[in-house]
């Protein structure tokens, strides 16, 4: 019995890849977990349907146009490049105690401007977003 | 010398693909494939269980809670919904940044007339998911 120095006989030279595995797995699993749990959103007010849209009444209300031409235009002033357009929010906003803007965009802006716009706004204080009604084709 | 086989590394990776397909299955079946909005300022909300969500894919297809509806299916099963809902009135909406604000419009329209009040619009966050919070 001179030969009962190892099980097999030599070393095996394969990796255990076992923990690796399992370290893995845990990571997939918080990965998961975090993910569901840091799900970014922007909360946006819509109008109620049964609305009629007759505010024309001038008031102190914030709206910004995203129109279709791609320009940003504040409250029917001039266009407003959009780098210009958070220091434009702060000028408005920073004296404002209502942080409340309406955006109103084109029905050819694509979504992702409509969003980056609400972003710039609410990085320069915005706190309330709501779409404005949208106007019914006569 | 044992003669069992080690089954243990197999038990792994047949656990990983379990994993891996239940979270590709639900997205395959549904074909929902959209590219969220990314944005800075962005708020944190944690996934609900009470959830409604509204999602437009890439070709302005509506799913409702993940199930591929049509237009009129969903507001009828919306109104449903909100109807029956006492708690709050909020939609989740995910939809692609790529799709004309026409279509969203119309989408918001339609929540709107089947009682939702707030849209809560789904984003990624620029910079991944460890970006500092705002």
């Amino acid at each position: 019995m001179s030969m009962s120095t190892g099980e097999s006989g030599g070393v095996t030279s394969d990796i255990n890849v076992t923990p690796m595995i399992d370290v893995l797995l845990v990571l997939l699993i918080i990965f998961m977990i975090v993910q569901a749990l840091k799900r970014a959103a922007v909360d946006i007010q819509i109008p109620a349907p049964e609305k009629i849209a007759s505010t024309s009444a001038q008031s102190a209300q914030i709206v910004l146009e995203l129109r279709d031409d791609g320009s940003y235009v504040i409250n029917g002033q001039a266009a407003t490049p959009k780098d210009q357009l958070d220091r434009k929010f702060h000028e408005i906003y920073d004296q404002r105690p209502a942080k409340l803007l309406f955006v109103k965009p084109g029905r050819n802006r694509v979504y992702a401007d409509v969003i980056e716009a609400i972003d710039i706004a609410r990085g320069a204080g915005v706190e309330v977003v709501g779409f404005t009604p949208a106007e019914t084709p006569n | 010398m044992t003669a069992e086989i080690n089954v243990t590394p197999m038990i792994d990776v047949m656990l990983v693909l379990l994993i891996i397909f239940m979270i590709v299955t639900p997205v395959l079946e549904s074909g929902f494939q959209a590219q969220m909005p990314a944005g800075l300022n962005v708020d944190q909300r944690p996934e609900g269980d009470d959830e409604i969500t509204l999602g437009l894919d890439v070709n302005g297809a509506y799913f409702l809670n993940g199930d591929p509806v049509s237009k009129e299916q969903a507001e009828a099963k919306l109104t449903e919904l909100y109807a029956a809902r006492t708690l709050d009135k909020i939609i989740f909406f995910k939809a692609d940044g790529g799709l004309k604000f026409g279509v969203i419009e119309e989408a918001v329209t339609m929540a709107s007339r089947a009682g939702a009040r707030v849209l809560v619009s789904i984003t990624d966050r620029k910079g991944g998911l460890m970006a500092e919070e705002k």
